[in-house]
C-alpha cells in the first residue's frame, strides 16, 4: 500500500512480534490507526501494551528483537528503520506522552524551554515563530496564562497542568499521530476527565491517537477501536461498542466484571476462593460504645522553612461505627493522607482529637499509645515501602504476631494460617517482598495487619497501585474479612467506583475539609456539594457497554 | 577488566598484606632492623637482596614485608576509631532532639570543612608524634565523615514509610531502632569504612613521612620513603617500592569497598 491509495492511514501494523531472547513479550499484534481515529490499547501490567506503543516510535531497547509482516507508518515500511530515521519522525510526525510527567521533564528547565525543545531539535521556524508555536500549543492544551506560567518548572505545577504541558510538548510540532501511554493514570478523576476531553479534541482535529491504558472505562470514553491485550497476545479487538457491549473473550469479560463501578454494590468482583479468617477475630470484649473511631474538629497545619503556614486539615469530624466501612474520597492534596496519619497516631493534630472506642487516642503520649496500637492497623498504598527491605515475609509476620502477643513457638503456625486466610501459599514465607507481585504484597500487608487481631483497619488507597483484576481480588478479600470478623474499616480512595462498591457511608474531602458526608447511595444519587458533583460527573462511563448496574 | 577479575586481584593483594602483617618471617628472609653497613646501598638484583638494600644495609624486601603490619594496624585501627565514634555521634544526632542535632550537625560541618589530613596534623601537634598518636589522630579526624553519613541515613530511614508502618503496627521505639533503623542505616556506613581503610593507610604513611608517626628504625613505608629522598637520583627504587606498596594497598581497599557496595545494593 502506498501514500496515494490511502493518505489517511497513519499506521498499519500486521503480525508485530517483540521478543527478548527466546521469550516472546508481544506476539502477533495487528491493528491500524487512521487520521482522526483513536485506538485504545488495553491490558494489565506485563501485557505488552507499552512495548507495542513504544515500537511505533522506535523507542524499544536494542536487546528486544522486533519483527512484523507489515510495519508501516505514514505509508512507509519502517521495519528496517534505524535510530536516525526514527529521530526524524519523533516529535514532528509522531508525538509521545508518558504517564509520569514529572519524570519526563528536566527539573532544571522551565516548561517553555521543555516544550520548545521539540522545535529546537527539528530546527523548525526561527526564534519568534517558535515562541508563537509554543504558546499556541500551550493554549491549545488549556494551559492557563501560558506567557507567564510557562516560566515555571515542571515540579512547581500540579499534576494536571504538568500533564497538559507534556501533551503540549508532544503536539507542538503538529504530529499526525499521538501515542499516549497511560496519560491519565496518575491523575485525579476530575482532572483525568479534562485530559481525556483535551485528547478527544485533538482527535476531532484530525490527529490519530493510540491510547494505552489499563483502565477500560477511560479507554471506552475516547477510543473508536479497542485492542485488549493479555500476556503479550491480543485476546480481542474490534470497535469499542462491540468489544465492550458483547465481549467474546473470557479475559475481556473478567476485566469488565472486575470494575467495581459497574458491579452491583457489595457483590463479588472476582472468582477467587476466600478462606476462613475467623481465627483472627479480635478477642477484646467491649460494648461500651458503638463508635470505633471518633474524630472531632481535627486541624493540622504545616510550617514551611520560609515560615509560611499551610492548613492541610481543618474542622474534620466523623465517626467510624463498629463494623462499618466508611469511605473517604478526595483528590490529591485534599488532606486525606494527613487524616490517615492523625487517625493512626503518627502525626499529632494541632486541634481536636481522635478517640478509639471512646478512649483517648491521639492525645496520649507515645508510651501510652504503643500498647493500644494493635487495635488499629494500617494498610497503605505501597506495601513495598511499608516493609523493611531486608526482611522476609516470615520475619514481617513474626514481628506482627509478637505485637499481637502470640508466643514464639506458635508464630510459625499462625504465620502460615495468616497467609492462608489472605489466599497465599506458605511457600512465600521465605520470600522477600520485593520479589513478589503487587497483589501478593498487598495480601501480605493485609495478613500482617490481621496478625495483631485489630478492631479497626485504616486502608489508605490500598488498591490504587494494582491492576483491575488484582484490585478486584483484594477488594473481595477486604470485604470478606470485614464480614467474617466484624472489623471497622476507614477506607481512603480517590476512586469513587471502589468506594461506592465497598462502603456503606462516604465522606468527600476537598482542600482539607469534609464537604459532604452521608450514605453512599444518597451521596452518589443526590450530591449536594459542587465538588462531589464534579467528581461524580468525571467518572469515566463505559460507553457502549451493557448497563447491568443494579 | 571484568569486575570479577578486579575483585580477585584486590582480594589477592589483601591476602598477601594480611599474611605479611601476621607472619612476616614467612616471606622475608632478613631482620628488617639489624643494620649491616658493609652491605649498604646494594643495587637491584643483588644475590640474596633482589630489591637491593638501603643506606644501612637492610634488605628492602624484608623491610617492605615488615612494613605491612604498621600499615594494616593503621588502616584497620584508625577506621575502627572513626567508625565507632562516627556511628555513635551520628546515632545521637539522628535520634536525639532537634537542638542536639542542630548542635552536633553544626560541629560536623565545621570539622568537615577542614581536610582530614589537616585535622590529623592538628591533632598530632596536640598529642605529640608517635605511632599510637598518629593512629588516634587519623581515626578521630575521620569521625565527622562517618557521623554525617550515619546521621543522614538514620534520618532518612527514621522518616521512611516502613518505620512509620512498624510504629503503626505497635513496635516500640527501641525495637524500631534496633531492628529496623540501625541495620538499614549501617549498610552505607560499612561501605564507607572499607573505603576509609585505604585512606587511613595513605594518611598514616604521610604522617610518618613527615616524621610524626613511628620513630626510626621501625620498618614503615612512609619512613622508608623519607629515607629514600637522599638517594632519589642514584637509587630511585628505594622510593618506588614503598610507594607501590602504599598505592597497592589503598587500591585494593577501594576495590573491595566497591564490591561490598554492590552486594549491599
Amino acid at each position: 500500500m502506498n501514500m496515494q491509495t490511502d493518505p489517511d492511514m497513519l499506521a498499519s501494523i500486521e503480525g508485530l512480534t517483540i521478543s527478548l531472547g527466546q521469550t516472546r513479550l508481544v506476539q502477533n499484534i495487528s491493528f491500524t490507526i487512521r487520521r482522526g481515529q483513536c485506538v485504545g490499547l488495553v491490558g494489565e501490567s506485563g501485557s505488552g501494551k507499552s512495548l507495542t506503543s513504544r515500537a511505533l516510535i522506535g523507542l524499544n531497547e536494542a536487546v528486544l528483537v522486533q519483527s512484523a509482516r507489515r510495519f508501516e507508518l505514514f505509508g512507509e515500511d519502517r521495519r528496517t528503520a534505524r535510530e536516525a530515521d526514527w529521530r526524524l519522525l519523533r516529535g514532528t510526525r509522531v508525538g509521545y506522552v508518558l504517564q509520569d510527567a514529572l519524570g519526563a521533564f528536566d527539573p532544571l528547565k522551565d516548561v517553555f524551554t521543555e516544550v520548545r525543545e521539540t522545535l529546537d531539535a527539528h530546527r523548525q521556524g526561527d526564534r519568534t515563530s517558535r515562541r508563537a508555536m509554543v504558546l499556541d500549543a500551550l493554549t491549545k492544551v488549556g494551559f492557563p496564562e501560558p506567557e507567564m506560567r510557562s516560566r515555571q518548572r515542571s515540579w512547581e505545577l500540579s499534576g494536571g497542568l504538568r500533564q497538559r504541558a507534556l501533551i503540549a510538548s508532544a503536539i507542538v510540532a503538529a504530529p499526525d499521530l499521538l501515542i499516549a501511554d497511560e496519560p491519565t493514570t496518575a491523575l485525579d478523576v476530575n482532572i483525568q476527565a479534562r485530559i481525556v476531553q483535551l485528547l478527544a479534541g485533538l482527535k476531532s482535529d484530525g490527529m490519530g491517537l493510540l491510547f494505552v491504558s489499563h483502565d477500560l472505562a477511560v479507554v471506552s470514553s475516547i477510543a473508536d477501536y479497542v485492542v485488549v491485550m493479555h500476556e503479550g497476545r491480543v485476546v480481542e479487538q474490534g470497535p469499542t461498542a462491540e468489544v465492550l457491549g458483547d465481549p467474546k473473550d473470557d479475559y475481556t469479560r473478567m476485566l469488565i466484571a472486575a470494575m467495581p463501578a459497574r458491579a452491583p454494590r457489595g457483590s463479588r468482583l472476582s472468582s477467587v476462593e476466600l478462606p476462613p479468617v475467623s481465627r483472627f477475630v479480635s478477642n477484646r470484649t467491649e460494648t461500651s460504645t458503638d463508635v470505633a473511631l471518633s474524630a472531632r474538629d481535627l486541624g493540622k497545619s504545616y510550617v514551611y522553612p520560609d515560615g509560611s503556614r499551610v492548613r492541610v486539615v481543618s474542622d474534620v469530624s466523623f465517626d467510624l461505627r463498629r463494623g462499618e466501612i466508611l469511605g473517604l474520597v478526595g483528590g490529591s492534596g485534599s488532606g486525606k493522607s494527613t487524616v490517615v496519619k492523625i487517625c493512626m497516631g503518627l502525626v499529632d493534630p494541632d486541634e481536636g482529637d481522635v478517640a478509639l472506642f471512646g478512649q483517648p487516642w491521639t492525645r496520649l503520649p507515645e508510651r501510652a499509645r504503643t500498647p493500644l496500637r494493635p487495635r488499629i492497623q494500617l494498610i497503605s498504598q505501597d506495601p513495598l515501602g511499608a516493609f523493611d527491605p531486608r526482611w522476609t515475609v516470615r520475619r514481617l509476620l513474626h514481628e506482627a504476631l509478637e505485637i499481637g502477643a502470640v508466643p514464639l513457638r506458635e508464630r510459625d503456625g499462625q504465620a502460615e494460617q495468616l497467609l492462608h486466610s489472605v489466599g497465599l501459599k506458605p511457600e512465600l514465607l521465605d520470600r522477600l517482598p520485593r520479589k513478589m507481585s503487587g497483589g501478593q504484597r498487598q495480601r501480605v500487608a493485609i495478613a500482617r495487619a490481621l496478625a495483631t487481631r485489630p478492631d479497626v483497619l485504616v486502608c489508605d488507597e490500598p488498591v490504587s497501585a494494582l491492576d483491575v483484576s488484582v484490585q478486584a481480588q483484594i477488594l473481595d478479600l477486604l470485604s470478606h474479612i470485614q464480614r467474617e470478623i466484624g472489623l471497622s474499616i476507614l477506607f481512603i480512595s480517590h476512586d469513587l467506583g471502589v468506594v461506592r462498591h465497598l462502603c456503606q457511608r462516604v465522606m468527600v474531602m476537598q482542600k482539607g475539609e469534609i464537604v459532604e458526608q452521608g450514605e453512599v447511595e444518597q451521596v452518589f444519587a443526590q450530591p449536594r456539594h459542587d465538588y462531589t458533583r464534579d467528581l461524580l460527573a468525571s467518572i469515566p462511563q463505559m460507553s457502549g457497554a451493557r448497563a447491568d448496574v443494579a | 577488566m571484568s569486575q570479577k577479575k578486579l575483585l580477585l586481584i584486590g582480594g589477592a593483594i589483601w591476602a598477601l598484606l594480611l599474611l605479611a602483617a601476621l607472619w612476616p618471617q614467612l616471606i622475608a628472609g632478613y631482620d628488617p632492623i639489624q643494620s649491616n653497613p658493609l652491605r649498604a646501598l646494594k643495587p637491584l638484583g643483588t644475590e640474596g637482596h633482589w630489591l637491593g638494600t638501603d643506606y644501612l644495609g637492610r634488605d628492602v624486601w624484608s623491610r617492605l614485608v615488615h612494613g605491612a603490619r604498621p600499615a594494616m594496624l593503621m588502616g584497620l585501627g584508625a577506621t575502627a576509631i572513626a567508625l565507632v565514634g562516627g556511628v555513635l555521634l551520628g546515632l545521637i544526632a539522628g535520634l536525639g532532639g532537634k537542638r542536639l542535632d542542630t548542635f552536633l550537625n553544626g560541629a560536623f560541618d565545621v570539622l568537615f570543612a577542614f581536610p582530614d589530613l589537616l585535622l590529623a596534623l592538628l591533632m598530632i601537634t596536640m598529642l605529640g608524634a608517635g605511632n599510637f598518636n598518629a593512629l588516634l589522630a587519623i581515626g578521630i579526624s575521620g569521625i565527622p565523615t562517618f557521623a554525617r553519613l550515619m546521621r543522614g541515613e538514620i534520618r532518612r530511614i527514621r522518616n521512611s514509610e516502613f518505620v512509620m508502618s512498624s510504629t503503626a503496627l505497635g513496635v516500640s521505639r527501641r525495637a524500631n531502632i534496633l531492628r529496623h533503623i540501625l541495620p538499614n542505616a549501617l549498610g552505607p556506613v560499612v561501605v564507607l569504612a572499607s573505603l576509609f581503610v585505604g585512606r587511613a593507610i595513605t594518611y598514616g604513611a604521610s604522617l610518618s613521612f613527615l616524621g610524626l608517626g613511628p620513630a626510626r628504625p621501625t620498618p614503615e613505608w612512609g619512613l622508608m620513603l623519607a629515607d629514600a629522598q637522599l638517594y632519589l637520583s642514584m637509587m630511585p627504587w628505594l622510593a618506588i617500592f614503598p610507594g607501590i606498596a602504599i598505592t597497592l594497598s589503598a587500591a585494593a581497599s577501594v576495590i573491595l569497598a566497591r564490591a561490598l557496595r554492590r552486594t549491599a545494593e
